[in-house]
This record gives C-alpha cells, structure tokens and sequence, in this order.
C-alpha cells in the first residue's frame, strides 16, 4: 500500500485561494497604471511605467498565482510536504503582496523609501517561499521529472530575486557591483526564463496529459530542458556582464523554449480527448505567443528590430504567453481542488456522505464564463500587441485589460463562493 | 464466501471523473467484493479519500499510462485476499 496523504499535508484551500484571488487585483492594478500612463508608457522598457507594470504583472500576477500553486499542488500531486502550511502561507502572501506594492511605488517615484522597504518585503516574502517549498522538494518522496525540474525551477527564481535584491539596494542608493543595465538584462533573463518559463514547463509535464488528456511529454525533453535552460541562462549571463557576445546563448534559449512550444502544441492537436474548452484555448494562444516571443527574439538577434517593436518578444512572453498559460491552469486546477477539498469534507462525516453531493468540476467554474474570459483575454492582448505599432491603442488595450483581469477575479470569485456554500451545507448536514 | 472483483477502467477520462466514478463504485461494494480499477496514472489525491472513508488499498504500476488500483473495506477479511 502506498502512503496515504494525511489531511494536514495538503494546505486548506483557503491558502491557495488567497494568492489566486489577489492576481487578478495586482493585474487591474497593472491595467489602471498603463491607462494612466497612456502610449508614453511604451517609449522604452526603462519608463518608471514599464518598469512598474512588468512587476506587477510578473510578481503580483505570474509569482502570486505559481505561489498558491505550489504550496497546493505538491502536498496535493507530489506528496511533499510544506511545514506549517497555513502561517507560511498568509506569512508570504501578505510579504509579497506588500512587497510589490512597495517596488511598484518605488518605480513610479515614492523615492528611496519605497526601495528599502520593497527589497525587505520582498526578500523576506520570496525568501521563505524558496525556503520552504524547497526544503519540501527535497524531502520529495516521488522523485518523477516534475520533481527534479522544479528545484531548477525555484533555483532559477533564487538567482533572480538575489540580482532583483541587489538592483533594488541599488535603486536605493547602495553602490552597485556591475553596471546596472547589464545587471538588469540578466535579472530579466532568470526571472522570466529561468523561472517563469522552466516553472510552466515542468508544471506543463504534468498538468497538460492529466487535464488536457494527451500523451505524456517526449523524455528527452523532460530530462533534458532544465539542465539546458540553466547551462545556457549562465553562459548568457557571463557574457552579459562581461561584454562577450550573447548571441549564441540568447539564440540557444529562445529555440529551447520554441521545441517546448512545438511539442506541447504537437501533445495538445493529437489530444485523446477532443471536446475543446477555454483551457485549451488559454493553452494554445500561450504556446502561439511563446513560439512567437522565440521567434520575435532570435528577430532582434538577427536584424535591427524598429523601436517601436522593442518591446514585441516581452509582450508576446508576458501577455501572450505566460499570461494565458497560468489562465489556462487556473481554470483546471482550481476545480479540481475545489472538489477535492469537498470531497475531504464529505470523508469526514458519514451523515453528510448521503446527503450532500459536491458539484461537479465543471459547474465550478462554468464554461460559458470561462469562454468570455479568454475572450477578453485575447481581445486584450491583440489590442496591446497593435499598440505596439499604433500608440493610440495603448488606452484602449489597457481598458480591456481591466475587463479581462476582473473576469478572471469574478470567475475565481465564484469557484470560492461555491466551495463555501457547499461546505456550510456539509456542516449543516453532519 | 468468496471473493468477487469488479473491473472499472477509467484511464483517458480527465480529472475528476476517474476518482468520481471510482467512488460511486465504491459506495455500492457489497461484502467479499472489492473494486480493480485500471487508472492511466497513480491516483495520488484519491488516498487520503480513501482512507477517510475506510477504505484499504493496494496500487501496481503495469507500465507506462497504465496503473491498477485494488480497493476493499477495511473490515471486509474475504475482499482483503491477496
């Protein structure tokens, strides 16, 4: 017999809740600041706005949801247990969420303050969540390739949030090592790639054949795209603070990361099950849009790319990308826990068993709600892309934005709604 | 009495049905019967359920994308034969 979770070893749902429902705000939060900002916003990547938005969206949006995740879905699928889930939880939620705040405020002019007050928030957040969920990761008792890939995962995120730190103490007027812009274009490169990237794609071995019913990821790609991401990720940073051409190395990443795009769109067109949802919709617009960032970048690498389209491989990696994909996620797992705490509840007191049964997966987030969802979010997202050439629209996509964003608030509004109502009807039952 | 297997396959069905159906089929067990069921991955979230609700289990890798899941009532001697 194999080793039962114990009911403590899974988080209550309500910690996962809190990191999923905040994303949605931090992303409105990053849709009013670009309206606010308007076409000037996209002059450069180094405009306080882009600066603000990229970590708002990159850590209030992208890290807050993989948080909640983690701490989730590896009790829940691996068997790792995190300590103390539920005070290691609200403790890296509230430091994460103060935390981006504090950086957002700092970019757009709260001055050195905000900077000190952000690295510590922010360190102190980020920190205990690479403390914990790698010292569970560590202890895996399942050791598949999910496993070895998302300690190269949260390592990638180490790197990125250490050079974060060492920009920000910058920023607050500590003398800096390196030159700042070079500094800056390797923290960029860990954190989406090394991070963000390797995160999906380890989370996408296991999530896209369980929910999208396809057939497993090749092995070598398993096995092989972690340690390549890594290899490349230093070569390229050495070369980037030592003045040695990046071409190679940049070149490398973005084909690496363009065969995962392939394979998955391969793994998801052959599907067993062939009902199309807006999970898979999410899932096939971020594998378009990271093949295109790929392609976008190996562009720039190639040919000067007009700066009005500078910021085209960001766009299409953040909004195209990593965006839909973590949409596309939340809308399976989110039901899938939903049910399963339910069904926990359910266990734990016979009488209710008879006579409460928990909603089915897909009345917790409806269908119908989920389809409106990914098209506001791909409306949105092709008005940014056009504003790229056409600034007029910069207003305008940041209002879709805004609408995308609070359908996806209201759609996790409602799964959590549901679950509490069904578990008062349980406890009214028992 | 002797024991009687009842075979479910629930491999290709996306996550909940497999564990869904694999309770509906546990609540009407009857005694000396327990429940093979034939899974395209090892059930992880399903054993803390099980063992909630009384439930001993015993799972075999048979290969890649097939696992065989063997479910009784803990207090049922007859459907606990090897």
């Amino acid at each position: 017999m194999t080793a039962a979770l114990s009911l403590e070893q899974a988080p209550p749902l309500s910690v996962p809740l809190r990191f999923f429902l905040t994303a949605p705000a931090f992303g409105m939060a990053a849709a009013a600041l670009l309206a606010w900002a308007g076409p000037a916003a996209l002059g450069t990547r180094w405009t306080p706005a882009v600066l603000a938005l990229t970590h708002l969206v990159g850590l209030g949006v992208l890290t807050m949801v993989m948080a909640g995740a983690l701490f989730q879905m590896l009790p829940v699928l691996v068997g790792v247990r995190i300590a103390r889930p539920l005070l290691v939880g609200r403790s890296c939620h509230g430091l994460l969420s103060a935390g981006v705040m504090a950086l957002a405020a700092g970019f757009l002019g709260a001055g050195r303050p905000a900077f000190h007050l952000a690295s510590l928030l922010l360190g102190g957040g980020l920190g205990l969540l690479l403390a914990v969920v790698g010292t569970g990761l560590a202890r895996a008792p399942r050791m598949h390739d999910s496993v070895h890939g998302m300690r190269w995962a949260l390592s990638g995120l180490a790197v990125a949030v250490t050079l974060g730190l060492v920009l920000t103490l910058g920023r607050g007027g500590a003398s800096l090592p390196l030159a700042r812009a070079a500094l800056t274009d390797t923290h960029l490169a860990w954190a989406l790639l090394g991070w963000v990237a390797l995160l999906v794609a380890v989370v996408a071995w296991q999530v896209v054949p369980m929910f999208q019913v396809t057939a497993e990821y090749p092995a070598w790609l398993r096995r092989g795209l972690a340690a390549t991401t890594w290899a490349l990720l230093l070569w390229l940073s050495a070369a980037t603070l030592l003045d040695w051409p990046a071409g190679p190395p940049a070149a490398g990443l973005a084909l690496a990361f363009a065969i995962f795009a392939a394979q998955t769109l391969g793994l998801l067109a052959r599907r067993r099950r062939r009902r199309a949802d807006a999970s898979l919709a999410f899932w096939l617009l971020g594998m378009v849009a990271l093949a295109a960032a790929a392609l976008a970048a190996l562009a720039g690498l190639l040919l000067p790319l007009p700066p009005a389209l500078a910021l085209l491989p960001a766009v299409l990696f953040l909004a195209g990308f990593a965006l839909s994909v973590v949409q596309g996620m939340l809308l399976k797992i989110v039901p899938f826990l939903v049910w399963l705490h339910l069904q926990q509840e359910l266990g734990r007191s016979p009488a209710a068993l008879a006579r409460v049964t928990p909603p089915h997966m897909h009345a917790v987030m409806p269908e119908p709600r989920a389809r409106l969802q990914f098209l506001a979010h791909a409306a949105a997202l092709g008005t940014l892309l056009a504003a790229l050439a056409v600034p007029a629209l910069v207003r305008p996509a940041a209002l879709l934005w805004l609408v995308a964003f609070a359908s996806l608030g209201a759609n996790l509004l409602g799964a959590a709604r549901l679950y509490r109502a069904t578990r008062h009807r349980i406890g009214a039952a028992a | 009495m002797a024991l009687r297997e009842i075979r479910l396959d629930v491999r290709g069905l996306p996550p909940c049905e497999p564990m869904e159906r694999i309770l509906g089929q546990l609540a009407v067990l009857a005694p000396g019967e327990r429940l093979a069921a034939l899974l395209s991955r090892e059930p992880v979230p399903l054993f803390a359920l099980l063992e909630e609700r009384g439930y001993a289990w015993r799972v075999t890798v048979l290969g890649p994308g097939r696992c065989e899941l063997l479910v009784w009532r803990r207090d049922d001697a007859v459907a606990a034969e090897p």
